[in-house]
């Protein structure tokens, strides 16, 4: 997929006010923003609905955007920060600890595994998951960006706000991590 | 070898945390429309010289609000000698502030009725003392004159008498000795 710069006419024209373009944008980007979210939030419930307010908060202040990043990035980063906040929030943490969720970052519901994930077989698949899971968030949030394989890695550096050679730092020390509580287990 | 595995799981776990990512994304652009066309009538309805007048309409009624708390005793006048103030001009809105209606109190629940408590009777018949207090008070005149200082003994210049140890009767003294 092309960048979206402020030069595309598609933002010019949401930035004129014209929402049929805006809701363009948001079909082009959708998905980049929910996985952005679901990496940090773990239920896809929850990215859904930091997705939406994201792209009404970029909606809301799209006058603000000069065009300096890609308009993918620029509501990325959005996303990526309201995600956060909903993971830190004080409720959210209540109600997980009230009442645990039995899975996070569950199986897709079309669970058909890649040929690399298939040679794992299912109970390997799932040890390898709760142990990406149990990582501390930074390592995790950084290895599950950088994997989902639709932005290369300055783009997730830059939606992270981290310099790209500390985003491949966290992900190969996530990997290792992974790894190691592989060996652990066996 | 050992490179081929290392390989292998690394594509192996690649693969299980893109998976982890891998949900289909929900229809967010309908929801957006959805949400971003609620938002749109609720500001069309309202033309621009509707939201001018309410907007004057609600300055005029803050200013009758505020106008008897400008009307508090004013500062001490300063040196400077002021004109009287011209008068101000009527206000270039044509908007009338809105009459204002006098507010019925709500109703208020009748609150439940607590029982009586038993009234405390006052005594029957006369309290102790009370004969004294209506008696009147008797100023009983002196048949003689008083006693002057003198025939007392008892001189402002003599001084205190010297006390008579021996005239005080200490109970227990002579057992002693």
């Amino acid at each position: 997929m092309s960048e979206t710069r402020a030069a595309d006419p598609l933002v010019e024209r949401a930035r004129r006010g014209d929402d049929v373009a805006f809701g363009a944008l948001v079909e082009a980007h959708q998905a980049r923003v929910f996985r952005a979210a679901l990496a940090v939030l773990g239920s896809p419930e929850e990215a859904e609905d930091v997705a939406q307010e994201a792209f009404l908060t970029a909606h809301a202040k799209l006058h603000t955007f000069r065009g300096d990043a890609a308009f993918s990035t620029w509501v990325g980063r959005i996303a990526w920060r309201a995600a956060l906040d909903r993971r830190r929030s004080l409720v959210r943490r209540l109600k997980r600890f009230v009442s645990p969720p039995e899975d996070e970052w569950p199986e897709p519901p079309a669970g058909d595994p890649s040929p690399e994930a298939r040679l794992l077989g299912r109970e390997q698949r799932d040890r390898t998951r709760r142990a990406i899971a149990a990582l501390p968030a930074g390592l995790r949030d950084a290895l599950l960006m950088a994997t989902a394989g639709d932005q290369p890695y300055e783009q997730v550096a830059a939606v992270l706000g981290i310099p790209v050679g500390t985003l491949k730092w966290r992900v190969s020390e996530a990997r290792k991590r992974v790894r190691a509580s592989l060996e652990a287990a066996r | 070898m050992s490179e081929f595995r290392d390989d292998a799981a690394e594509r192996a776990l690649d693969a299980v945390a893109r998976a982890m990512t891998a949900h289909p994304a929900p229809d967010v652009a309908s929801a957006v429309r959805a949400r971003l066309g609620a938002r749109r009538p609720a500001a069309a309805a309202r033309p621009g010289w509707a939201a001018g007048a309410l907007a004057a309409a609600a300055v005029i009624v803050i200013a009758v609000w505020l106008a008897p708390e400008q009307e508090a005793p004013a500062a001490p006048a300063t040196t400077v000698a002021r004109g009287p103030r011209p008068p101000v001009p009527p206000a270039a809105s044509a908007v009338a502030p809105p009459p204002v209606r006098p507010v019925p109190p709500p109703p208020v629940a009748a609150a439940p009725r607590t029982p009586a408590l038993p009234r405390l009777h006052a005594p029957v018949g006369p309290w102790p003392g009370d004969e004294l207090r209506a008696e009147p008070l008797r100023v009983v005149p002196l048949t003689e004159p008083p006693l002057a200082i003198d025939e007392i003994g008892l001189s402002p210049l003599a001084g205190p008498a010297p006390l008579d140890f021996e005239a005080v009767d200490v109970p227990g003294r002579g057992e002693e000795e």
